[in-house]
């Protein structure tokens, strides 16, 4: 094993999954074979890039681990054409180290963005706020190398923008949470880093007007980059201390990142202003990456697990208030919320965990979904009690999702079809 | 040889969705003879109208029940013969599925039936504030069903992405009739693949949609549109290339070349672009309106650093519908140079675009062919317009082998076979260009899953499996006239 494998294998273990040995296969060859062995001896395989971003619906209850790790670096950088490929174990880190070279960069900022590899990326299809103004990273992964749960290596879409030439088995890939393929290689779109790159944070009282306000800026004549509702736990600190208000966790504000040229992000700070109330509003002092970061990881490192919302935008309010009654049950959760699309990441501690059937129910009657971004110890029996309190429709669909699995990876090799049967019983 | 389907199918239909909305007449399937590649044409046994989910439904249900393939089919449009009908099939086609089901602009979602036009889309949400961006170039007339089924794209997808992007949720007739309900905004369920993104461009293979949920964006605010005149298509190039490298994202980059200005300027859609210039480059910004002369101005800088001989910028709405109409009105004034135009579509990396087209004017002088191109520069995707007269067999056949080459030389540059029309029937035998055996197989597997009989859209997009060599595919230009 290795520091990474060992590392890997810590995290799925501390949440449950037995791990029947780790494999870090070094080429596309050696991942198609270790796919084959398996199928031959019957056994799971979960692909990983470092483990930390599994998402929960991924986890098997044993498996083999394959650490893609060392398929690492930027195979292709064409930066006149926009695009980059590169391994599906080379960290996002990597990627921005080398794009920022170029001005260019890749407009993803899920929570520990830089913890994270392309090929989790991809395969996590993990949201971000800045999908408002860029789209959703399934809408930027051009081409991939993928080796098939048995072992058949493939070579889907391209590297360029526009491809419509046959079916898209590509873009089922990414969101799949590996359960269809592993990615070994993977080709992306990349964009400009804009002229100018603004954070303005607005206070608001309580969630209703943090939600008034996201709404608000729905309507406002900007087209903003990103913009996040957070709670007070979630609030950057110390870089906007002035929204915090005296009892501090019981803050709100809501953070807009804008993008463009030097006077269009000026007249759309002035249009914003006149919007939501030039009085709340502050200029995030700190570098633009470093506050949306900070606002964002709070979620991720500071609970027990990582909850994820999806309403429509128009029932971000009552969601933001479902979420908030788990305070009830312990300590506040931190909350970002993203309108457009809307979803609500928290975090939550070991007492809300009875509370989230429950949370889930609400979410449903909103007609919204209720998953989980990563999982707390123990992640089986809360999915298993979590799917007990679904009531989500949609067999028909579950039961497409399970012929196309089926199509990938025939044996079952990588559980897809298998936890999707779990899912349906 | 012509295939009548049965009375008693008949009858059945005409039950299923009214009398007159089950056409059988031979005259009157004339028009469903070919869409709008017309050098195929197959007529089929019937067309379908039906106006509801569960009419098509019934329809496919009856159908599939007698063995029999079914043709889905928007406005007919599409230029890969993508809704080209089966010998003996029935065509479903969408013309009365044309509501506007919702429009919600809190959540800026639209629901639509898929025969909606494109266009129409827009005008019902434009008092909203509201747009749907996907705009191919046929969007006063093709619908949003052939747009999902073809992941159609459009001159200002350079900024705003190809229909796949807006699409969140699709209702789904699958080949024996059963309804299936994809996605929606607002979900994503613990487990859930992205089988709308599947569907969008199966190219009518898995499914028909009969109901589509789309976003919509913001209006934009303000427009500047920019028309660089260039002494070659190269210098045009290289000021896309210098407009994309200063970080500069225009909502469209569109380059027309020398044969196809002569061939607007000669036409009754003359738009007063140089007739002597080699090639001309439209560039529009969108956006906040403080930002964007700022913009222009950058954009128009590159185009004289390229070599630009002049550029003219738009100052009201009239001067920029000028400035496009070179553009917009290529493929219409073409029609008067022959009596057939062959509308290729393929994409290239956008820094081999001069490359490529230096390629496929050899290519033309090679075959003694007229070839005019448009493309959306910014994206790449070339459409290479080939005149000539399908009554000529020797012409007819340079026509083919040219096509083969381009394709063959678009892919050898990093490209692809198509761009946004599709594979449809006609690009079947250049699938082998860009997929190896495994990648069709994987194909064919997803086409079995759910379409286990073959009976949807049969003929299209997958090259049969027998078929080794590139160009020996079953239905050539000249076979499927003949």
């Amino acid at each position: 094993m290795s520091g990474a494998g060992d590392a890997a294998a810590g995290r799925l273990e501390a949440l449950g999954v037995r791990v029947d040995g780790v494999e870090r296969p070094g080429t596309v060859e050696e991942v198609s074979a270790e796919l084959q062995r398996a199928a031959r001896e019957g056994r799971r395989v979960l692909p990983v890039g470092t483990g930390a971003h599994v998402p929960p619906r991924s986890l098997p209850e044993r498996a083999v681990l394959l650490v893609v790790d060392r398929l690492s670096g930027i195979e292709r950088y064409e930066a006149a054409d926009l695009t980059l490929t590169a391994g599906a174990g080379t960290t996002l880190t990597e990627l921005g180290a080398a794009l920022t070279e170029h001005g260019q960069w890749l407009p993803f900022d899920p929570p520990d963005v830089e913890g994270r590899t392309l090929g989790g990326l991809a395969a996590g299809g993990a949201g971000s706020p800045l999908e408002a103004g860029y789209g959703a990273v399934r809408n930027h992964v051009l081409g991939a190398t993928a080796v098939l749960g048995d072992g058949r290596v493939v070579r889907l879409g391209g590297r360029v923008v526009k491809n419509v030439a046959g079916f898209d088995l590509l873009r089922p890939l990414v969101g799949s949470g590996g359960t269809l393929a592993v990615l070994t290689s993977i080709c992306v779109r990349v964009f400009p880093v804009p002229a100018t790159d603004r954070v303005l944070l607005f206070g608001a009282a309580d969630v209703d007007e943090a939600a008034r306000l996201a709404m608000a800026l729905a309507r406002a004549p900007v087209q903003p980059a990103s913009a996040t509702v957070l709670t007070g736990p979630a609030l950057p600190e110390p870089a906007l201390p002035e929204v915090r208000r005296e009892d501090g966790d019981g803050a709100f504000g809501l953070l807009v990142r804008l993008h463009g040229s030097e006077g269009a992000v000026e007249a759309e700070q002035a249009r914003l202003e006149g919007v939501l109330g030039a009085g709340s509003s502050r200029v995030a002092p700190a570098s633009v990456p470093e506050t949306t970061a900070r606002a964002r990881d709070r979620v991720w490192t500071g609970g027990h697990g990582v909850g994820l919302v999806h309403v429509l935008p128009d029932r971000l309010a009552p969601a933001l208030d479902a979420v908030l009654e788990l305070e009830g049950r312990g300590p506040r959760p931190a909350l970002v919320a993203d309108p457009f699309p809307a979803r609500v990441r928290f975090s939550f501690g070991p007492g809300h965990v009875e509370a989230l059937p429950g949370l889930r129910r609400s979410i449903e009657r909103l007609g919204g979904t209720l998953g989980f971004e990563r999982a707390p110890a123990g992640a089986p029996e809360l999915l298993a009690a979590l799917r007990a309190a679904s009531s989500e429709p949609g067999a028909a669909e579950r039961a497409l999702a399970r012929r196309i699995h089926a199509v990938y990876d025939p044996g079952g090799v990588l559980g897809g079809a298998t936890a999707e049967q779990e899912a349906v019983a | 040889m012509e295939r009548p389907l049965s009375s008693a199918l008949v009858d059945r239909l005409r039950r299923a969705v009214g009398a007159d909305h089950v056409i059988v007449d031979p005259a009157r399937l004339l028009v469903y003879e070919s869409d709008g590649l017309t050098q195929y044409r197959v007529r089929p046994a019937a067309v379908v109208l039906p106006a509801t989910t569960e009419e098509v439904s019934e329809v496919v249900r009856l159908v599939h029940g007698e063995g029999i393939p079914v043709v889905p089919r928007g406005a007919g449009t599409g230029l890969s013969g993508g809704a080209l009908p089966v010998e003996g099939g029935v065509v479903v086609g969408t013309a009365r599925m044309s509501r506007v089901l919702s429009i919600d602009p809190a959540n800026r979602l639209a629901r639509v039936q898929p025969g909606v036009v494109n266009a129409r889309l827009s005008e019902a949400t434009r008092r909203h504030g509201l747009v749907y961006a996907p705009d191919p170039s046929s969007q006063s007339t093709c619908t949003l069903g052939g747009n999902v089924a073809e992941n159609s794209g459009g001159p200002h997808c350079l900024k705003y992405g190809v229909t796949g992007r807006y699409v969140s949720g699709l209702t789904v007739v699958l080949a024996g009739g059963e309804v299936v309900r994809l996605g929606g905004a607002g979900r994503a369920p613990d487990g859930a693949l992205d089988l709308v993104g599947l569907f969008v461009g199966s190219e009518g293979c898995f499914g028909i949609a009969t109901e589509i949920e789309v976003r919509l964006l913001p209006l934009a605010e303000s427009v500047r549109t920019l028309l660089g005149i260039f002494e070659s298509v190269e210098d045009a190039g290289r000021a896309v290339t210098r407009i994309i490298a200063s970080g500069l994202l225009p909502a469209a980059l569109e380059i027309v070349d020398r044969a196809t200005i002569r061939a607007v300027e000669e036409s009754v859609f003359a738009a007063g672009y140089p007739r002597d210039a080699g090639a001309a480059l439209v560039v529009e910004f969108d956006g906040t309106e403080e930002g964007l002369d700022a913009d222009a101005e950058r954009a128009e800088a590159c185009c004289r650093e390229a070599g630009a001989r002049e550029v003219r910028r738009a100052v009201d709405e009239a001067e920029r519908a000028a400035l496009w109409k070179g553009r917009k009105k290529a493929f219409g004034a073409m029609g008067r140079l022959a009596p057939d135009l062959l509308v290729q579509d393929a994409t290239v990396p956008r820094t081999r675009l001069p490359e490529v087209l230096a390629g496929v004017a050899a290519i033309a002088d090679r075959y003694g062919l007229e070839i005019a191109n448009v493309f959306h520069a910014g994206d790449g995707n070339l459409h290479p317009n080939i005149v000539f007269d399908r009554r000529d067999p020797d012409e007819l056949a340079r026509v083919e082998a040219a096509s083969k080459e381009i394709m063959a030389l678009c892919v050898e540059a990093g490209g692809t076979i198509t761009g946004e029309h599709g594979v449809g029937v006609d690009k079947r035998r250049y699938m082998r260009l860009v997929h190896g055996d495994d990648e069709l197989e994987l194909m064919r597997a997803a086409r079995r899953a759910l379409d286990p009989e073959g009976l949807l859209n049969p003929g299209k997009v997958l090259p049969d499996p027998e078929e080794a060599a590139l160009v020996e595919g079953p239905a050539t230009m000249a076979e499927a006239g003949a």
